[in-house]
């Protein structure tokens, strides 16, 4: 099976587990319109399976996809958003820069490099600050720190 | 053309003047930065013009919207990677001038074609919204609904490759708009978690859809290195280059005609008003052979395509709430987030905001030609922003844009979720547009198809009311055509495709 057939097929699947949970809603016309859309979600997976089951196209030599540099750029998001709440969005941002720069470009780690990093990080996060904490007022996630 | 000519002063007050400057110079930068498209910039602005005035705010998105467009060229010209889709056409002609060491010169034509196709299209849109925006007063709920569908329909069809997954990516994002309360019945539909009560706000929709798609994107590539072409700034050249390519007339007029009328369908898009008019200019060209070779005509024909397209863009989303161009459509999130909603009283109980946005977009047509000449002396160095400072920013940025629209943490992870799954969806051929353009839609289409359903029960029917009357039957019919047009596109395709394959295996 092509890639676009296994898509067609989890796109029904999809279809069909959201077609069982609108049992769940109380009033039968509030579930009209998605009904409606299930349905037709359903109905052009099912054209889609179909298509690419019949008529499959050439399928393209794909790269290797890096997941390593996408699966570690995920994770340093998922801490950052842990830490949002927790140590205030200013400083869980320049950190977060910092990660990722350095996580992600170990590779170019000199000293001379790092402390351009950290130049860049500082002034970021020195303008997001002054613009929209000190002028604009505007509110951010507060944690213990800024 | 009385009431625009009235509020145009209200475009030139100080702060507006500072906005679309800073616009301008912003989405020329954003645009020539290699991974950033219009739309993205876009949708990373919308929630930052939520605490400003609503003219002010809508000044700034149609200034970067403007500048990104043109501004996408400088890098498809210096290193042959188009900056946005709709500057694709615009590599083919404008890489080979800068590799023959005219970069410059490929850079000048760039700005000032898009400054004559941008008020092209302009004029167009001044002209013709008002008075479509009065004819969609006829539309009632049915009709309504049908325009939904019709937007949702082309969309579909012309940004994605494949015509079903356009369409399975509308109806993903009508399903999106109807997660939380329904407005009509107040009953929970779709609320998994705590963090869907309130439903998917459309700010959060856009940010994670384009935004963190790119973010992953240009961490895939941030180890590569980009091939580019020597840039020397040269001396003297301006006034001599603009008395030359404003005798392309021909190129810049049929590139100022196709691009508005593509702009006016929706979903099409500058990159399809681009490929569309190089194309006719080549073949009209006494010199054919020379397009693709650095022929200054096909850098014309494709700027002044893809900026004639920004304006009449506008008209269906101004009129009708239907986009012309996925970053129309996050304009649209700019105007709803600020309680503007398209139509007729836009033009009436709105006038001074819209013709001030409208007056704002003929000025940063100007801004973009005086700033981009300005900046291509120095636009080499805008191509060297490393993409890792380049995705941590954006981050950043498009976490901080979520949080501050309704101070609401919930909607940051919403974003976030939403952008990892279109990431996934992109990766097996998905586009974004369509999702988005179906949350936004969703609303107008429930609110209509109850309306309407209401109106039916006590009346003709579902199905008479739905499906009779004049109005309905040529927005059912434009459905249609839109489907079958892009089925038939993709069908040509496939037997293309089959019949190149062949071809290939008989070669071997």
């Amino acid at each position: 099976m092509n890639r676009d057939a296994i898509v067609g097929l989890v796109c029904l699947v999809l279809s069909a587990v959201l077609y069982a949970t609108l049992g769940h809603i109380e009033e039968p016309r509030a579930a009209a319109f998605p009904r409606t859309i299930i349905i037709a979600m359903g109905v052009l997976s099912a054209m889609m399976l179909l298509q690419h089951l019949l008529f499959p196209k050439p399928q393209a030599k794909r790269a290797p996809f890096p997941l390593l540099r996408v699966g570690g750029l995920f994770v340093i998001i998922i801490v950052y958003l842990a830490m949002l709440e927790v140590v205030g969005f200013y400083l869980a941002s320049f950190l977060f820069f910092m990660a990722v720069v350095c996580i992600m470009g170990f590779k170019r780690l000199t000293t001379k490099q790092v402390l351009s990093w950290l130049l860049g990080a500082v002034a970021f996060t020195g303008v997001l600050f002054v613009l929209f904490k000190v002028l604009l007022e505007v509110q951010t996630p507060q944690g213990l720190l800024i | 053309m009385v009431d625009f000519l009235t509020y145009f002063p209200q475009a030139l007050t100080p702060i507006n003047l500072l906005v679309l400057v800073l616009g301008v110079i912003g989405g020329l930068f954003l645009g020539a930065t290699p991974g950033l498209s219009p739309t993205m910039a876009v949708a990373l602005l919308v929630p930052f013009t939520f605490h400003m005035e609503p003219a002010t705010g809508l000044v700034l998105l149609g200034a970067v919207y403007t500048a990104t467009v043109a501004g996408g060229a400088i890098s498809a010209i210096l290193i042959n990677i188009p900056g946005a889709p709709a500057n694709i056409a615009t590599l083919l002609d404008g890489h080979p001038m800068a590799k023959q060491g005219q970069a410059q010169k490929a850079l000048y034509y760039c700005f000032i074609s898009s400054l004559v196709g941008g008020l092209f299209g302009m004029v167009i849109m001044i002209f013709f919204t008002p008075p479509l925006a009065e004819i969609s007063m006829e539309f009632g709920p049915s009709e309504m609904f049908w325009i939904a569908v019709f937007g949702i329909s082309v969309m579909a069809g012309l940004t994605s490759g494949s015509v079903l997954k356009g369409l399975i990516g509308g109806m993903f994002g009508l399903l999106v708009s109807v997660i939380g309360y329904s407005p009509m019945l107040a009953t929970p539909r779709f609320v998994f978690h705590d963090v869907l009560t309130g439903g998917v706000a459309i700010v959060p929709a856009l940010i994670g859809l384009f935004a963190i798609p790119q973010v992953f994107s240009l961490m895939e590539t941030a180890h590569k290195v980009t091939s580019d072409v020597e840039f020397k700034p040269q001396k003297g050249i301006l006034w001599k280059t603009i008395k030359e390519n404003l005798g392309h007339v021909k190129a810049l007029s049929i590139g100022s005609v196709v691009g508005s009328i593509i702009g006016v369908i929706p979903g099409a898009g500058g990159q399809v008003a681009g490929l569309i008019a190089y194309d006719q200019v080549r073949k009209f060209s006494k010199n054919p052979q020379s397009f693709g070779t650095g022929n200054p005509e096909g850098v014309a024909a494709a700027e002044s395509a893809n900026n004639a397209m920004v304006g009449p863009s506008l008209i269906p989303l101004l009129t009708l709430s239907v986009p012309g161009s996925p970053t129309a459509a996050v304009l649209l999130g700019g105007l709803l987030i600020h309680g503007l909603f398209p139509g007729p009283d836009l033009f009436r109980e709105h006038a001074a905001v819209t013709y001030t946005f409208i007056a704002s977009l003929v000025l940063a047509q100007f801004a973009m030609c005086i700033f981009g000449i300005m900046m291509a002396r120095y636009s080499h160095s805008v191509m060297k922003v490393p993409d890792l400072e380049m995705a941590a920013a954006v981050t950043v940025l498009a976490i901080f844009g979520t949080y501050s629209v309704q101070n609401s943490f919930d909607d940051v992870i919403v974003m976030f979720a939403l952008g990892t799954i279109m990431y996934i969806g992109r990766k097996v051929g998905f586009s974004a547009a369509p999702v988005v353009l179906g949350i936004i839609l969703g609303v107008i289409a429930e609110d209509n198809f109850l309306k309407g359903k209401l109106i039916a029960d006590t009346d003709v029917g579902v199905v008479a009311y739905f499906f009779t009357g004049s109005l309905n039957v040529i927005i059912i019919a434009l459905c249609v055509v839109s489907v079958g047009y892009s089925v038939f596109s993709e069908a040509r395709q496939y037997k293309k495709a089959q019949a190149q394959a062949k071809a290939k295996e008989a070669g071997s």
